[in-house]
């Protein structure tokens, strides 16, 4: 594996200031190193609460009256006069308003940008766990294809609940469980066999990253939100099996 | 008369000066309260920034960003308030220093969830920042400039402003760390 991308280069990711030879290679790197990318994701996130954080002072209606009076140049207003007066202030919080939606229209850009970062780094997170987990030579922390043995186990460990799917499509076997962690949130991990393919489904609490990618690193990728949490199933099996046990375990919500 | 078209002319700068600094103004104080932390300083010094901006239009070059070049009046003016001259005093050395900020280890927890911090923190955090790194924060996340008007504004080269950025993240991140480490 190349060098880790150092700081400079991963906040400018993170800015979109890469160039688009360099954006390649950066994330040709993500895809296949899980520190770089939970970096990428924390940096983009801090960025993000920076920018909303950072949006802290507004100025008074008099002042912002004062500062367009200043603009037109109109340093003298007759104060005798109140429809230059009225003139004035709806001038100004008409400037204000158009200020503040064009405020929110280049946020709006730069939230798209971090947003499909932060999917993205969410799908090779995923990916990288689903590896993870299958490399390992220790068993699943509850080896079952009891239903009824796994979603118990998962009680008090998670901030929510689910229900498991009583068919599951043929030749597809519940195979056991993990509790893990993604970005600090107790995720449950649950691994399905099918036929020769095994595929980890994670459930975290409910977020509003959006639909990350529906492949990454060759692996195939599918998400859906209950009111509770957000599922997404990974797995190299082909894309008609994995959508099939996605189908019935949503169903099963 | 010739007055008369000086006047026209007059009016036609004011007419394209207000169209593209006043959509500018909230950004502008808000930016000079964080600078300033006064309101009557930010009002000050973005009223002083209109004014200059305004007397020295004629010299902008269109065509070329309004905003950086409105941005580098402002923090000119502060550079030489009472404020901002204080301020600077402070000089930053980390500049000069060779390494950049400490590997962080995106493996553990705490670095992965100091991004989740809530807005009250990071705002305490933004506030004990130096200046330095405080305005390349509010340029970069908050007034989202491109690094090449950021250092139009800084009037540093743009090698420096790269690693002022990851320094000031850097930065801010190491606060918010030790502030989750303190209250746990």
């Amino acid at each position: 594996m190349r060098e880790h991308l150092d700081a400079t280069l991963l906040n400018a990711l993170v800015s979109g200031e890469l160039s688009s030879e360099e954006r390649t290679a950066a994330s040709e790197h993500l895809a296949e190193c899980a520190s770089c990318t939970a970096g990428a994701l924390s940096s983009a996130m801090l960025k993000l609460a920076t920018a909303q954080a950072g949006m802290r002072y507004a100025p008074s209606p008099q002042f912002a009256e004062r500062i367009a009076r200043q603009s037109r140049g109109l340093h003298v207003v007759s104060k005798a006069s109140p429809q230059r007066a009225m003139l004035a202030w709806a001038t100004a919080a008409v400037v204000a308003i158009a200020a503040l939606v064009s405020f929110a229209t280049l946020h709006r850009a730069q939230r798209n940008e971090v947003a499909t970062l932060t999917r993205s780094a969410l799908a090779t997170e995923v990916v990288d766990r689903h590896i993870a987990a299958l490399a390992t030579d220790s068993p699943f922390e509850v080896v079952s294809s009891d239903k009824h043995t796994v979603k118990p186990w998962f009680q008090g460990k998670l901030p929510f609940s689910f229900n498991l799917p009583e068919t599951l499509p043929e030749g597809t076997t519940l195979e056991g469980a993990n509790l893990t962690y993604l970005y600090g949130q107790p995720t449950a991990q649950l691994i399905y066999r099918v036929r020769k393919h095994r595929v980890s489904i994670f459930l975290m609490s409910k977020n509003d990253v959006g639909e990350p990618p529906a492949e990454a690193a060759g692996f195939q990728v599918r998400t859906f939100t209950t009111d509770h949490f957000t599922a997404l199933a990974v797995s190299d099996v082909n894309a008609g099996d994995l959508d099939a046990l996605t189908k019935v375990f949503k169903e099963a919500q | 008369m010739p007055w008369k078209s000086l006047t026209r002319e007059s009016d036609r700068q004011n007419d394209a000066f207000e169209e593209l600094a006043l959509p500018l103004f909230p950004s502008l104080y808000n930016v000079a309260y964080w600078l300033t932390h006064s309101q009557p300083d930010a009002e000050d010094l973005v009223q002083e920034t209109f004014f200059k901006a305004l007397r020295g239009f004629a010299g902008f070059e269109q065509g070329t960003n309004f905003k950086a070049w409105i941005f580098r009046i402002l923090r000119n003016t502060y550079l030489t308030s009472k404020t901002g001259l204080a301020a600077m005093r402070t000089v930053y050395l980390d500049e000069q220093e060779s390494g950049l900020e400490a590997t962080v280890d995106w493996d553990t927890p705490e670095s992965r969830m100091v991004a989740l911090s809530d807005q009250a923190e990071v705002r305490s955090a933004m506030d004990t920042l130096p200046p330095a790194l405080l305005e390349v924060l509010l340029l970069c996340d908050v007034e989202e400039m491109k690094y090449k008007d950021i250092a139009v504004v800084l009037e540093i080269p743009i090698g420096t402003v790269m690693s002022r950025v990851a320094r000031a993240r850097g930065a801010l991140r190491r606060v918010l760390m030790r502030a989750r480490e303190e209250r746990l």
